[in-house]
C-alpha cells in the first residue's frame, strides 16, 4: 500500500488546538466505524458507508479475512477411494453484509442475490483430460459461532455455471447479514486417475 | 462541501491503493489542518487508523458501494483441491488363500514322462467357467489408477522364482519351471510366458483407471520320468507402473 500526503488536502483557517481536539474526534469516529473480527451479528467485513453497499467474505472458519487465496481440500488416502462421502478442510465462512441505501431517492426494495459459479469440473494438474465433474461435490451450512445471520445459505450442490441464490429484500434493516459456515463434500463414488485436481469456485454478491 | 465531494478531493489527493475503502477515508480525512507540523501528526493518525482498518480486496474479500457497483457485485474465490492417490490392487486366486494348482499323476502312472501336455488336476481356486481350459485356473484381477502419477499408458506385471528355476523335491532331476507354461483364458491380461523373470503389460486405458480380470491356465509340459514324490516350487507376480 502506498499513502501520500498532498497540501491539496489543506483546510485552511483551523488553529493548532482545535486541529489537534478535532484530529482526536476524528480518529475516535474513524475506529468506533471499524469492524473488528468478533461482532455480535457477524464476522467478517461490515459494509461501508451510508450509500448502498456489500460486503463479502469467504475465508477458513478461524482466519476469515486471510489474506491467501482460499483453498479447500480433499486428501484421501487409498483405503478410502470409492468409500462413499468424505468432506474436506477446512470449514468455509460465507458471508454477505447489504447496507441498505438510505433516504427519499433509495429504491422501494433492496434485493441481495449470491452466485455462485462453478466450472464444469476440477482439472488434473498438469492438464491430461483427466477431470472430476462439480457435480460430485455439495456443501452442508451451520450458523457459525459468533454470527447471527438474517438469511442462512441454504445447502446444495455445486453445478457448472452460475447458481444464484435470493437473499431477499433487506426489508426494515439497515444493515442485512446473509451466509453460513460451509462443509464441502466430495461424493467419493468414482474412481479417478491419481494426482491433483483443482476447480476456482466464485462467489458474487450483488444487488438488483 | 458535501461528503460526496470530500471524499472524491481526498481520495485523489492521498491515497494511491485501492486497497482502502475510500468511504473510511472521508470520515478519516474531513478534518485534516492546514498547518504544516500537523502533516506527521496526520500522516501518524493515519497510519494508526489504517493498521486496524480491515484489510480489503484481498483474495478472500470484496466490497462495493453505491448502486452501479453492487450491481456488478462484489466478489471473492474459492479454490477446491482434491489429491486422489495411486494405488493398485492385484489379486491372484479367488480363495483369499495363496493359491496353488495341482498336477497329480498318481491315477494314471502310465502317463508319466509321456510328452502329453496336460493342465492341474485341482487347485485352491473356485472351478471357472470356459470350458476345458479354464479348469483349475487361477483368477487374477488388477485394479488401478495409478496413470496419472506416472503419465504411463501401461502396468507391468513380473514373474519371479524363489527357487533357482528348479522345484524342490526328491531328485536331483527335480522338474525345471521350463516344463510349466501358461496362458490367459479371456485374453483381457497377458501372463509372462517365461516363468523367470519375464514380464507382461496391461494396457491402460485415457482415463487413467483400470479394472481388468481374467484367469491364468497353467500346464505341465511332462516330458520327463521323474523320481517318485512331490515337487513343490513357488511363483512370485509383481504389479507396478512405471
Amino acid at each position: 500500500m502506498l499513502f501520500r500526503a498532498s497540501k491539496k488536502g489543506v483546510v485552511p483557517g483551523v488553529r493548532i488546538r482545535k486541529t489537534t481536539r478535532f484530529m482526536t474526534i476524528s480518529f475516535l469516529t474513524v475506529l468506533s466505524l471499524i469492524p473488528f473480527g468478533s461482532h455480535s451479528d457477524h464476522i467478517g467485513i461490515a459494509p461501508a458507508g451510508q450509500r448502498p453497499s456489500i460486503s463479502l467474505v469467504v475465508g477458513p472458519v478461524g482466519n476469515e479475512t486471510a489474506a491467501a487465496v482460499i483453498t479447500y481440500d480433499f486428501s484421501l488416502t487409498p483405503n478410502l477411494l470409492n468409500t462413499g462421502i468424505v468432506a474436506g478442510t477446512p470449514n468455509i465462512l460465507v458471508e454477505v453484509g447489504f447496507r441498505k441505501a438510505q433516504g427519499g431517492g433509495a429504491p422501494p426494495t433492496q434485493t441481495v442475490y449470491l452466485d455462485i459459479s462453478a466450472p464444469t469440473g476440477l482439472e488434473q494438474t498438469p492438464p491430461n483430460g483427466n477431470t472430476i465433474p462439480i457435480s460430485e461435490f455439495s456443501w452442508t451450512v451451520t450458523a457459525p459461532v459468533g454470527s447471527i445471520h438474517d438469511v442462512t445459505l441454504p445447502a446444495g450442490s455445486f453445478s457448472s455455471g452460475t447458481t444464484p441464490f435470493h437473499f431477499g429484500d433487506a426489508g426494515a434493516n439497515q444493515v442485512f447479514w446473509m451466509g453460513g459456515e460451509l462443509t464441502i463434500n466430495y461424493s467419493n463414488n468414482s474412481i479417478y486417475a491419481s494426482g491433483s485436481y483443482s476447480g476456482t469456485i466464485t462467489y458474487t454478491a450483488y444487488i438488483l | 462541501m458535501t461528503a460526496g465531494q470530500t471524499e472524491g478531493f481526498f481520495c485523489k489527493g492521498f491515497v494511491k491503493s485501492d486497497v482502502i475503502n475510500s468511504r473510511n477515508f472521508t470520515q478519516l480525512l474531513q478534518f485534516t489542518p492546514r498547518v504544516e507540523t500537523m502533516k506527521k501528526v496526520v500522516t501518524a493518525s493515519l497510519l494508526s487508523a489504517l493498521a486496524f482498518l480491515p484489510q480489503q480486496l484481498l483474495a478472500s474479500q470484496a466490497t462495493c458501494s453505491g448502486p452501479i457497483a453492487c450491481s456488478a457485485g462484489a466478489s471473492a474465490n474459492l479454490t477446491l483441491n482434491v489429491v486422489i492417490p495411486a494405488y493398485i490392487r492385484f489379486q491372484l486366486g479367488d480363495s483369499g488363500l495363496v493359491p496353488a494348482i495341482n498336477f497329480d499323476y498318481s491315477a494314471a502312472p502310465a502317463t508319466v514322462g509321456d510328452g502329453t501336455t496336460t493342465g492341474p488336476s485341482g487347485s485352491t481356486d473356485t472351478a471357472l467357467a470356459g470350458g476345458a481350459t479354464a479348469t483349475h485356473s487361477v483368477e487374477i484381477a488388477v485394479e488401478s489408477n495409478t496413470v496419472g502419477v506416472n503419465n504411463a499408458g501401461s502396468l507391468t506385471i513380473t514373474v519371479n522364482l524363489t527357487d533357482g528355476g528348479i522345484l524342490t523335491g526328491v531328485s536331483t532331476t527335480n522338474p525345471t519351471w521350463a516344463e510349466f507354461s501358461v496362458a490367459s483364458v479371456g485374453g483381457t491380461i497377458s501372463p509372462p510366458l517365461v516363468l523367470d523373470g519375464d514380464t507382461s503389460l496391461i494396457t491402460v486405458p485415457g482415463t487413467g483407471f483400470t479394472n481388468v480380470t481374467d484367469n491364468w491356465a497353467f500346464s505341465y509340459a511332462n516330458t520327463k520320468v521323474l523320481a517318485s514324490g512331490t515337487y513343490t516350487g513357488t511363483l512370485t507376480y509383481t504389479v507396478a507402473a512405471f
